[in-house]
């Protein structure tokens, strides 16, 4: 059943958010059916977020899904709106470089005081070793590699990692772009939905 | 992996950072099984072919025994600061999610990989190992990351051959096909490394990897200089595909998948670094004959003489390199001198033969003013007018002003610049090699091919390269005096050529070089002297210096090749026929003895040779008895058999010189040399009846050679050959007839005078 007002074969709403995204009007509206499927809870709460992440795109750090809820949820209200949704997976699937540094470094930044700190790297990569190696101090290993990435990120050597310290970094060595943890899709998982989501999600295929 | 103390560095044993890619380069000398192996892998070609491949293997072979080499410095690796580092890395590489991983990569990224020390150390710790099981994973970014590390590292030789070994090609053949175009690009670039090996190559060209290769050369040439990610991914095809050209099955699947045209198409832009591996690989295919024609018909050889004005002299010595390949091609060659590559090569020529020229230049100014080799002289411009002419005719010598003037104007930059370099050299300018002979060698490569089209060497003279080339025979290099002495030998056939040559004292170098043992040099030297000497002064000038026994020794050579020419050239110098040469001739020791037995030899260019010099010779009657002595009657019979047309008039002619007499008539029959010889009038080539009438003539003039011929019925063949527009012909075979009519006379008379005195007993019947 269609329940917005839809000719040209998307919504009115999918129009208005398109134009900030970089999607087609009709993906607009597929995300759209993704974040609301019932038709009755437009505020997304963190479960649905996390229940989305972990089954469409493999995602397992519950401590990283939740601050990437709260970037998600611009408006700080508690719950991810249609129109953040949308925004919010544009940059995810499909944003550019600065896009994605932006993203990345809101979500890294935990108390959103515009700077990574030592403390903030040490707690995210510990969560990354996972095979200690025989004979090490797990605390010793990430420490080391803390200043490791420290010495990389941090450009105007002040001891934490500030945004244009990251964005300079990243731009020059691509790889450290989710240095701290993986916040965004992995690419099969990325191929597979942005192939896919449109038949399944779509209003065609509620029609 | 057990953690380390790191041992107490003895002191001055500190990390040996060690020279870089320059000893990735040397070119170790194979050992004889090696070479051996190679030569077995390969499939059998061309002789040119296989050498050319030989030189190009050699320098990547040889790392094969490097490998030996390297193993016997882990202390050295291991006393790095980097080593532990790497080590560290390695360790983190394993120990977390991908994350972790890429941290890790990030800071292996750092370690300065491109150093050997840091390669080998990677390799000890097993870096190798989990940086290709990153590679299966699906995950881009470390894929990424892992390519990166591994582009740096595969510099080393050991750590290509661990690569491959560990089963890297599949895994890197797999990510060519992957969708993202920078992962394409470096799992190209990481294959152009490992396929240096040929184990590596030989497998991917199995495994069919060149299909894939070639297909991330598609694309629109003219947006590749925008889109870095594209451009980076064709010029790491670019490279894999020129490291698998070294060996013909590579070539082979190159151009069966279409890599040529690509490749051509590619010619036009203006990167560098895309240019080199392209040029490369059009190098390496020209070995083939096949490729030759195509590369001709593509046009391509445009592209290429543009490239030879870069500033990278890389890409310089290779596109010559390639050039002077194609310019075997008539095709190519006459493009060449057409649209003007001809000059740029001459130019070339000039700049790299600075220090030869100035050389002569100071040790004859004479002749350096003469040949149009001065320039900007010192002391205001040597007076063009005052030049006193050598040339025979006029129309030489105001072409060589106008040549002179030129140079004036052409040679004001380029010298200037060389000149601070070389002033070191000037004085000492015979034995110096240039820094890079390659270039030189390929250059004079390409103006030899060049010059072999009779046409071109006009074209050669006006642009005053026979001076240069003069100027170069005191070359050090041996291949590049092979080729300068083969332009020379071509060139020589023009007269002002060969004028300038003995004037320039090219003579005496020549000669010199006949001291030398190899086959290539030899064999363009005694074809060199053999043009020379159609010349009377170079003649004069070659037997005064002792050249004519110079060039006999070498009928001893066991090159085949190398004995016919010499052979050709003896020829040549006797075609004066003097007394004192025929002196000469008779006071080499045993030369007689082994220009006869050389008629025992196998090779069909050797026997013509030697007939024609034997043709020579035996003008002299004391030598002629020499040679029949030795036995070179029966050895020329035992030829007449034969049944090549080429070798048919030399022979002719050889038996035609040695058969002046009744009684080597008779020897000639009695080895049975008459019968063969009429069969040889069945043919319409001019050139094989002329000589065969006159050996039949002179054999004729033994009765019992008459006989044979009336039975083999050369009489209507000779009949027919009076029918003959040639006079000499017309000749021969009338007194041939003659001699046989004349016993057929006389044995009717004999006939009748016994019949007469036997009829008054009446019972015998006479015989017609």
């Amino acid at each position: 059943m269609a329940k917005n007002a839809t000719y040209k074969g998307y919504s009115k709403q999918a129009e208005k958010i398109a134009k900030n995204t970089h999607f087609t009007c009709e993906e607009v509206d597929a995300l759209l059916a993704l974040h609301d499927s019932t038709g009755n809870s437009p505020r997304m709460d963190g479960n649905r977020f996390r229940d989305i992440m972990h089954g469409i795109f493999g995602m397992t750090d519950e401590v990283l899904m939740e601050c990437m809820y709260q970037v998600f949820d611009m408006d700080q209200d508690g719950a991810v709106g249609p129109e953040e949704f949308v925004v919010g997976m544009s940059v995810f699937l499909r944003g550019t470089l600065e896009e994605k540094i932006d993203y990345c470094f809101s979500v890294y930044d935990h108390n959103g005081d515009g700077y990574v700190s030592r403390d903030e790297m040490f707690h995210q990569l510990k969560t990354a070793v996972v095979n200690l190696p025989p004979g090490e101090e797990l605390d010793e290993v990430v420490k080391d590699m803390v200043e490791m990435v420290c010495r990389k990120l941090d450009i105007d050597h002040d001891g934490r990692v500030s945004f244009s310290d990251y964005a300079t970094a990243v731009a020059a060595e691509p790889l450290l772009l989710e240095v701290f943890g993986t916040v965004l899709p992995e690419n099969q998982e990325r191929e597979a939905f942005l192939s896919t989501f449109l038949e399944k999600y779509g209003l065609r295929s509620q029609m | 992996m057990a953690s380390r103390r790191p041992s107490l560095a003895v002191p001055g044993r500190d990390s040996n950072q060690s020279s870089v890619d320059g000893r990735r380069r040397s070119s170790v000398r194979l050992s004889q099984g090696q070479v051996e192996e190679l030569k077995s892998a390969e499939e059998d070609g061309a002789q040119d072919g296989d050498d050319d491949q030989e030189d190009d293997e050699d320098s990547d072979e040889g790392e094969e025994e490097e490998e030996d080499l390297y193993q016997m410095d882990p202390q050295t690796a291991e006393t790095s600061p980097d080593y532990w580092q790497i080590h560290k890395m390695v360790k983190y590489l394993k120990a977390g999610n991908a994350t972790c991983t890429a941290v890790a990569l990030v800071g292996l990224k750092d370690c300065g990989l491109h150093q050997e020390v840091c390669q080998l150390a990677l390799k000890m710790v097993g870096g190798l190992e989990v940086l290709l099981n990153i590679l299966r994973t699906n995950n881009l970014r470390c894929n990424i990351g892992a390519l990166q590390v591994l582009e740096s590292a595969c510099g080393h030789v050991t750590t290509r051959a661990t690569v491959y070994k560990l089963g890297g090609l599949q895994v890197l053949q797999g990510l060519v096909g992957h969708n993202s175009v920078e992962v394409k690009g470096l799992a190209a670039s990481v294959l152009a490394q490992v396929c240096a090996l040929s184990t590596a190559r030989s497998a991917l060209i199995r495994d069919d990897g060149i299909p894939k290769l070639v297909s991330l050369l598609c694309g629109d040439p003219n947006t590749l200089c925008n889109d870095s990610e594209m451009g980076a991914a064709v010029e790491g095809a670019a490279r894999a595909l020129w490291a698998c050209s070294v060996s013909r099955a590579g070539r082979n699947a190159l151009l069966r998948a279409g890599g040529l045209e690509l490749m051509g198409r590619l010619l036009c832009i203006q990167k560098t670094s895309l240019l080199i591996p392209v040029v490369g690989v059009i190098h390496q295919c020209l070995t083939e004959t096949a490729f030759r024609e195509r590369v001709e018909q593509a046009g391509y050889t445009s592209s290429l003489v543009k490239l030879l004005h870069s500033p990278s002299k890389q890409l310089q010595v290779l596109a010559t390199k390639a050039i002077a390949r194609c310019s075997v091609l008539e095709t190519t060659s006459n493009r060449l001198v057409k649209e003007g590559g001809l000059e740029v090569l001459v130019n070339l020529l000039k700049q790299e033969a600075e220090p030869f020229t100035r050389a002569i230049i100071e040790r004859d100014p004479a002749f350096a003013r003469d040949t149009g080799l001065i320039n900007d002289a010192p002391g205001g411009g040597v007076n063009v007018s005052r030049k006193a002419s050598m040339m025979p005719d006029a129309g030489a010598a105001s072409q060589v002003q106008e040549q002179v003037s030129k140079d004036n104007g052409e040679n004001g930059e380029p010298p200037e610049g060389q000149d601070q370099d070389e002033d070191t050299d000037a004085g000492g300018g015979e034995g110096t090699t240039v820094g890079d002979s390659e270039l030189l060698e390929a250059v004079s490569e390409a103006i030899w091919h060049v010059s072999m089209v009779p046409e071109h060497v006009t074209a050669l003279k006006d642009l005053t390269t026979v001076p240069i080339l003069v100027a170069l025979l005191h070359h050090d290099d041996e291949k590049v005096l092979t080729n300068v002495v083969g332009a020379l030998g071509e060139a020589s056939c023009d007269q002002e050529c060969c004028m300038i040559l003995l004037r320039g004292g090219g003579v005496t170098t020549l000669i010199q070089l006949l001291r030398r043992t190899s086959d290539k040099l030899l064999l363009n030297v005694t074809r060199a002297l053999g043009s020379c000497a159609a010349d009377n002064d170079a003649l004069d000038a070659l037997l005064q210096q002792d050249g004519l026994r110079l060039l006999w020794s070498h009928l001893k050579n066991p090159n085949c090749r190398v004995q016919a020419s010499a052979a050709n050239a003896i020829c040549t110098c006797l075609q004066r026929e003097t007394e004192e040469l025929a002196e000469v001739v008779r006071s080499l020791v045993g030369g007689i003895e082994l220009l006869v037995s050389l008629l025992e030899s196998d090779s069909e260019a050797v026997l013509s040779a030697v007939c024609a010099a034997i043709a020579k010779i035996a003008q002299d009657p004391q030598n002629l008895a020499i040679m029949t002595d030795y036995g070179a009657v029966t050895s020329l019979s035992k030829l007449a058999v034969r049944e090549n047309d080429s070798l048919r008039p030399y022979l002719a002619e050889a038996i035609a010189a040695c058969c002046v007499s009744r009684e080597t008539g008779l020897l000639f029959g009695q080895a049975g040399a008459v019968a063969p010889l009429v069969q040889y009038l069945e043919t319409d080539d001019s050139k094989i009846r002329r000589p065969t009438c006159r050996a039949l003539h002179r054999l004729s003039l033994e009765p019992e050679n008459c006989v044979t011929l009336h039975q083999s019925g050369a009489v209507p063949l000779l009949l027919e050959m009076l029918g003959s527009e040639d006079e000499v012909v017309q000749e021969a075979a009338a007194d041939c007839l003659r001699n046989i009519r004349l016993l057929a006379l006389q044995r009717c008379k004999m006939q009748t005078t016994r019949s007469a005195r036997s009829t008054p007993r009446g019972n015998h019947s006479s015989r017609r």
